[in-house]
């Protein structure tokens, strides 16, 4: 199997883990992954991977500034030549970007699922999971699903074909998903289990807790005789250096400023040996998460249920319940600026849970196969609940859409008006050339569907779906969107407003 | 008086391909790999420039 996913690195741990969760069903089945530069060392030596490729982008970029065709071409076809020299049994391309879809189309395999660039003219989306993979940021607060679980589901849907995929072995899920870590030089100090990692970067403005909410919980449990280590990208050192300079002397005594001072495997190495990890969405939370060490994690404009830490215990301290279509990372969060120190320092010290705010704990729904979020009360999150009812229509339509959906009743309103206008063209026949009349028809109740239907799920993977079907038979197009369609109205029925 | 720049063949064939994508018409083998070259080349995330490296 090939996985393309290349970046970002807090993707690429979500992406093995779900690779990690395939191999647990397919111990045998040889895994290459397509990764970026930035992200080598996460797949180079990992022992869930047969073989890495690493897109040549430095090279690539280099010949593009100086307008070298002839190299440019040649350096890319290369890569391409490496990347097809294997037949696959399943390409599983979770990019979610262009680049991505072509780079799929170049591949030999027998099945491909994700993005892809199809007979030379259009983006399709393979597989009932990815469809809602891409179908997420129309409902992002409503998504009942883990990346890691969306990921692996389309790959063992993908596999199995129709039968259920082989029950998952133990030996496998308990195995590592990063190389093997090795101690940074600068983190010497440091006794593993008995210090607090805090990454309090963030590539984005929006994930990042108020720098002086991080000196106001640096020193709380310094006081309480915690050691803290702070790790970061190179670039994040003065964001370290303002947290530790606004700190009194004896809590700066207690900091190991390691901001800048190791690789990515370095940072995962002190965060592994960490007797708790905070941070808010970052790498640093996947890669702790994936190495097994505990994690308490600030979200605030990002949705837990999605990319929260992967595994069993870790805890989530949510600030936005109704995560933005598109995350609004770009501007510092109101929400994470509300959480005060003194209430994470609270919860970190003496177990005491946050005013105003939901905290919750990871948790493995095993009898669904998938991470949920539950209260102290056990309760489920909300978004969990809701998804329940939609994990079973998609596992079925994935499995067997003709046998396994039960039928929806008779449609009505603009589902009927649609319904009758697809099943109008569907039966002309093949050839047949759409006059403006039906197509405006068409769009027309397209339309009409799409503004009772705004933040859905099952009706946004439709048009995700619809969108990548050929037109150039156009009755041959409506025949697969008719299809699509009464697949849609049967999931529909299964959990409306899902 | 003026001197036009014509951009390079890749750069030329990335963007037709862009324009034809935005009009959903074929792109042509060429059209596609030189697109894939552009993005792969000059797509840069924050990230990336993060943990890029030496």
């Amino acid at each position: 199997m090939l996985v393309l996913l290349p970046h970002n690195p807090g993707d690429v741990v979500m992406a093995l883990q779900a690779i990690r969760r395939v191999k647990a069903s397919y111990p045998g089945l040889p895994v290459d992954y397509v990764a970026s530069e930035e992200c080598r060392s996460l797949v180079e030596g990992n022992p869930l991977l047969r073989q890495a490729f690493v897109i040549p982008r430095q090279a690539l970029r280099a010949r593009w500034d100086a307008g070298d065709d002839a190299g440019l071409k040649s350096r890319l076809e290369d890569f391409l030549a490496a990347l097809r020299a294997t037949r696959y049994v399943l390409s599983a391309n979770l990019y979610q970007e262009r680049a991505g879809g072509l780079l799929q189309s170049r591949v030999d395999a027998e099945r491909k699922i994700g993005l892809q660039f199809r007979d030379d003219e259009r983006f399709q989306i393979r597989s009932r999971w990815m469809e809602h993979l891409f179908a997420v940021p129309v409902d992002r607060g409503g998504n009942p699903f883990h990346a890691v679980d969306l990921y692996a589901r389309a790959m063992l849907r993908a596999l199995a074909g129709t039968a259920p995929p082989p029950p998952p072995t133990k030996a496998v899920l308990s195995a590592n998903v990063l190389p093997p870590l090795i101690r940074p030089e600068a983190a010497r100090a440091l006794v593993p289990g008995e210090y607090l990692a805090f990454h309090p970067g963030s590539a984005w403005p929006g994930k990042c807790w108020p720098e002086s909410h991080w000196t106001g919980l640096l020193t709380r449990c310094a006081r309480a005789g915690m050691k803290v280590a702070l790790t970061g990208a190179p670039e994040e050192r003065p964001l370290a250096e303002r947290i530790l300079a606004a700190a009194p002397p004896e809590a700066r005594a207690c900091a190991v400023d390691l901001c800048g001072a190791t690789s990515l495997l370095g940072s995962a190495w002190v965060h592994a040996h960490a007797r708790l990890s905070i941070t808010g969405d970052t790498v640093a939370m996947h890669l702790a998460a994936a190495s097994g060490a505990p994690v308490l994690a600030l979200f605030g404009p990002s949705n837990p249920v999605e990319t929260g830490p992967y595994g069993r215990g870790h805890v989530v301290i949510q600030t936005d319940p109704a995560p933005a279509p598109d995350l609004a990372l770009g501007r510092p969060h109101a929400g994470l600026s509300r959480l005060e120190s003194g209430e994470v320092a609270a919860w970190v010290l003496e177990g005491e849970l946050p005013a105003g705010f939901p905290v919750w704990e990871t948790f493995r729904d095993g009898e669904a196969d998938r991470q949920i979020l539950i209260d102290r009360h056990r309760w489920p999150h909300p978004a969990c609940v809701r998804g329940k009812a939609l994990a079973r229509a998609l596992d079925a339509s994935a499995e067997r859409p003709e046998a396994s959906l039960p039928d929806a009743p008779p449609a009505e309103g603009v589902r009927a008006d649609l319904g009758r206008i697809l099943e109008d063209g569907a039966n002309r026949p093949g050839g047949w050339t759409p006059d403006p009349a039906y197509l405006a028809r068409l769009r027309s109740a397209e339309d009409a569907l799409r503004e009772e239907t705004p933040a859905t799920l099952v009706w946004e993977a439709y048009r995700i779906a619809t969108n990548g079907l050929s037109a150039r038979d156009f009755s041959a197009h409506l025949r697969a969107r008719r299809e699509r369609f009464h697949l849609t109205l049967r999931e529909e029925a299964v959990r409306p407003g899902s | 008086m003026l001197a036009v720049m014509e951009p390079p063949e890749t750069a030329r064939l990335a963007q037709a391909a862009e324009e034809k994508l935005a009009k959903t018409l074929p792109l042509s083998r060429e059209e596609q790999l030189a697109l894939l070259a552009r993005l792969l080349a000059k797509q840069e995330t924050r990230k990336e420039r993060r943990y890029a490296g030496p």
